[in-house]
């Protein structure tokens, strides 16, 4: 047996064997559970894979970003503040900036939400130290009055200012949460009328971040998820979580400086009953963003300090868009970092259980049927094609699975031959040889160049087929499946076969 | 576990369950105890990245840089790391010298106790809003642009004083006319992150020499202190001692407070003179070098003479003493040490209270403009040894620095406010 058929035959004994194994796999997994696949994730909670930096942007080259401070991804728009410019600057997205709001008022623009209920964004303000409102087309509506009680106000001459808000967010129902760090620094609750409800700590520094509870120290982000209000309590290095009528869940202990946070929501980062138990976190001193589990597991960290596309100068806020992007105020790089899940990116999706894979790669059990449609290479010399033409032999030449080939020089010697309907011009194809095999035969076997040319492309074929007795002897040195016309007429005695 | 783990500048604090509650009133800087975990703040032994170095010191003097100072975070300048809490945007410290102003909590009523019950764990007699005492390296007051600065690259880009680079003046020998350039101040030239025995974390030791530290029983030496309510005028104390003093302190960030320790070049303008050695030169009371040499200003080698500091105002004379000694605000003078603590938000001075570099200049920037006879240059009259007076509308001040120099009021109001005959 011929060594190359011997290893083609071994390829495919293996393949059938590896395929015939994951079938029996496949079926006794299926017997017991029910279910085809396997389930590769341990521990749904405790794994996350790390997003990837997809595109940066900073608005058009003659108004660029400098000093991004908050983000908010509302549906379609990406909404950003600039401290520097005293603007909010309003992007697609995709990064293209589609508006600008500005105000007179408005100085040191820090943080935006939307009050889901109205439709109306607002913005804090460091140093008009108000919340700003406006329009989803960006007309100014005034600020956000607390109209604190006395007893709220603080105790001190402040020139009639009554609170620094820093940061807020809103509940589904239009009830907002504001920190502020003029009286203390504190949580403070409106309900969804805007009157003022309560007030919630004070300020504090503490040891240890799951010491005292309810003391602020320059609170810098307020999230609303679910039933829960998440403050960044960010001098603290912690954030505290509370009900939505402000009273005190838990500490959750973060580390670095955490000022930006928003839950993930993207299909690849929740699955069923964990959608809820994930969250991002920007830390303006590390520089970096890192990816928690509500139970405190720390699943990943992405980015790293510098100029460079997914590296980050003092990021201070980000947001969470709906298909599972993250925007990043990335602030003393003045741009806007866009991070996410390639998987989520992807308008085919990339399969994720066995099953989904098996599928994919199914189209590979018809590999064995390249191999029984390829068509099998005849070379042919002249001599055997006068013979097979002479003795007509010719029309049982040509069928489905074969491909005749012969040297440009030999086949003008036969173009003409005929027989019927098959024409030697149009059953053979040019073939060429490759120099450096013949130059290795010619040297090994001490034959002539014609000799090594031809039977360089002879080792390449299914079969060789010519009269010369010299060359069919050097063949079957070389193990070539060699035939005369006599000889391929017994092998093949029928035209099709 | 993350394998870095960041934790927070000017967040750290200390409770001392111990005795009395002891507070870390100001941020990380400072009072720290055996086990304090206020270095991991900013600092990381062993992976750090920032290519920030260290000073070194030798007999207490700065010899240099050497070696990383270890700070967390990427920082290219220590302007860019203090300004993350101290700066313009997302709050994280109340005292924000890019705008120069306190403008955030927590504040109390002059003189409210600290109440650990009521949680409010530490106040300060600052009045919100106000202009800080040393002014601000964008802004003043929050809104007004600064026109002269201590030398550091501004914070806003869009600052007329964007990349100046000043002359320390008054930097060397008495014999050293030449200008030695600022090009690397920042905020910890003047401030030790760490803690001092001074002021305001005001370095222990300058290029001059030592302006402060511990002796050797362990005892403060400060150079500058102050009369702010609770301030330890002896100075603060390391660790856990100093952490204690702070319990009882209620600095005031927005009225000048000064306070004269009465020893000879042992003052707040004897730490100036730390760096401006020539203006403390005590072989004269008020010559302190030669004129400088380059420039268009030269006069020849003729002496600089300096307005007298550390002298009780009272000595001025002409002094009506049935007036208030300065007008206005404007102009703080400093105590003497056998004066009381000042506990209100203003302070009132008394002929016998003592003036300094920071009665007339602002430490760290002002918005004060130049313009008439405070717009001038010295030029050469019609022979080439008079030199004359002209004005020169447009220049910010007068040669040869050309700059509102700090000061805390327009044109030369600084003069008026004590000189009001």
């Amino acid at each position: 047996m011929h060594s190359r058929k011997r290893t083609r035959r071994i390829v495919m004994v293996v393949l059938l064997l590896a395929l015939l194994a994951l079938i029996i796999v496949l079926f006794i997994n299926y017997r017991a559970t029910r279910q085809i696949g396997f389930d590769f994730e341990i521990d749904p909670e405790a794994v996350l894979a790390p997003p990837v930096h997809l595109f940066s942007f900073s608005g058009p080259p003659e108004d660029p970003l400098q000093r991004p401070i908050g983000i908010r991804v509302e549906d379609d728009r990406v909404y950003v503040s600039d401290s520097r410019r005293s603007v909010v600057d309003v992007f697609d997205l995709d990064g293209q900036r589609v508006g600008q709001w500005q105000h007179e008022e408005m100085r040191i623009p820090l943080y935006i939400a939307k009050n889901p209920v109205s439709e109306v964004f607002y913005v804090s303000d460091r140093r008009a130290r108000t919340i700003h409102r406006f329009s989803a087309e960006g007309e100014y509506l005034g600020q956000f009055g607390p109209e604190l009680p006395p007893d709220q106000l603080p105790q001190f001459e402040t020139g009639d200012v009554q609170w620094a808000p820093v940061a807020f967010d809103f509940a589904e129902d239009g009830s907002l949460y504001v920190t502020e760090i003029l009286k203390g620094h504190r949580l403070l609750v409106f309900d969804p009328e805007g009157n003022f409800e309560r007030s919630v700590g004070t300020a504090g520094q503490v040891a240890s971040a799951e010491d005292a509870p309810l003391l602020f120290q320059f609170p810098n982000d307020v999230k609303v998820f679910g039933e829960e209000v998440w403050v960044a309590d960010s001098n603290n290095r912690r954030f505290q979580v509370f009900d939505l009528d402000g009273e005190f869940l838990r500490i959750f202990p973060s580390e670095g400086l955490p000022r930006g946070i928003d839950f993930l929501r993207g299909p690849s980062q929740s699955t069923e009953g964990t959608a809820s138990l994930r969250f991002a976190v920007v830390d303006t001193l590390a520089q970096d963003v890192t990816f928690w589990a509500k139970n405190g597991t720390n699943l990943a960290r992405v980015g790293e300090p510098g100029v460079l596309e997914g590296q980050f100068a003092y990021p201070n806020d980000l947001s969470v868009a709906a298909s599972g992007r993250l925007y990043i105020a990335d602030s003393a790089n003045g741009r806007v970092q866009v991070w996410g899940w390639p998987q989520d990116e992807q308008p085919i999706p990339t399969p994720v259980t066995p099953f989904q894979w098996g599928l994919c790669l199914s189209p590979l059990l018809l590999l064995p049927l390249l191999f029984a449609l390829r068509k099998r290479r005849f070379f042919a010399t002249a001599d055997f094609a006068e013979t097979a033409f002479a003795s007509g032999l010719a029309p049982r030449l040509p069928a489905f699975k074969r491909r005749w080939l012969m040297l440009e020089s030999e086949l003008e010697r036969i173009a003409d031959l005929a027989d019927g309907t098959v024409k030697a011009k149009e059953l053979f194809s040019i073939t060429e040889h490759s120099e450096s095999d013949a130059s290795v035969l010619a040297k090994r076997l001490e034959i002539t160049n014609r000799e090594a040319q031809v039977l360089s492309i002879a080792q390449r074929s299914r079969f060789f087929c010519t009269e010369d007795l010299e060359l069919r002897r050097l063949a079957r040195l070389l193990e070539i499946d060699v035939l005369n016309a006599e000889e391929f007429a017994e092998r093949f005695p029928k035209k099709d076969s | 576990m993350r394998k870095y783990t960041f934790l927070a500048v000017l967040t750290v604090a200390l409770f001392f369950a111990m005795g009395s509650m002891a507070y870390a009133n100001f941020g990380p800087h400072g009072g720290y105890s055996d086990d304090t975990d206020s270095c991991a703040a900013c600092h990381r032994a062993h992976t750090s990245f920032s290519p920030i170095q260290r000073t070194n010191y030798l007999g207490g003097q700065p010899i240099g840089t050497i070696g990383s100072a270890l700070l967390v975070s990427s920082a290219q300048s220590m302007r860019e790391f203090c300004t993350v809490c101290h700066g313009n945007d997302a709050p994280g410290a109340s005292t924000n010298v890019v705008a120069g102003v306190f403008d955030g909590g927590p504040s109390a009523p002059f003189g409210t106790p600290i109440d650990p019950g009521a949680g409010i764990l530490y106040a300060t007699n600052s009045s919100f809003g106000a202009t800080l005492n040393a002014g601000g390296f964008s802004y003043l007051g929050g809104n007004a642009p600064v026109t002269s600065m201590h030398s550091m690259a501004p914070e806003d880009p869009s600052s007329p004083l964007t990349g100046t680079v000043a002359p320390l003046w008054g930097f060397g020998s008495a014999a050293d006319t030449s200008r030695q350039l600022l090009s690397e101040f920042t905020c910890t030239s003047c401030h030790d992150p760490h803690g001092s025995t001074n002021y305001r974390l005001l370095r222990d030791a300058l290029p001059g020499g030592a302006v402060g530290g511990y002796n050797a029983a362990g005892q403060p030496d400060p150079f500058v202190i102050s009369s702010e309510e609770g301030y330890p005028v002896l100075g603060w104390l390391r660790q856990e001692a100093g952490a204690a003093q702070m319990a009882d302190y209620r600095p005031n960030y927005t009225a000048p407070q000064y306070r004269n320790t009465g020893l000879q070049g042992e003052n707040i303008s004897g730490w100036c003179a730390g760096c401006h050695q020539r203006y403390d030169e005590s072989g004269t009371m008020y010559d302190y070098g030669n004129f400088l040499a380059a420039g268009t200003e030269a006069v020849g080698a003729m002496p600089f003479h300096r307005h007298p500091v550390n002298r009780p105002v009272g000595m001025m004379p002409n002094t009506s003493l049935s007036r208030e000694p300065v007008i206005d605000s404007k102009i703080p003078l400093e105590r003497t040490m056998a004066a009381a603590a000042q506990t209100t938000s203003s302070a009132t001075w008394g002929y016998g209270d003592m003036l300094g570099c920071l009665t007339c200049h602002r430490a760290h920037g002002t918005n004060a403009t130049m313009e008439g006879w405070a717009e001038s240059s010295l030029a050469t009259g019609s022979g080439e040894t008079t030199w004359v007076v002209e004005l020169d509308p447009g220049s910010g001040g007068v040669n040869p620095n050309q700059s509102s120099s700090l000061l805390r009021a327009d044109n030369r109001g600084v003069c008026q406010r004590c000189h009001n005959m």
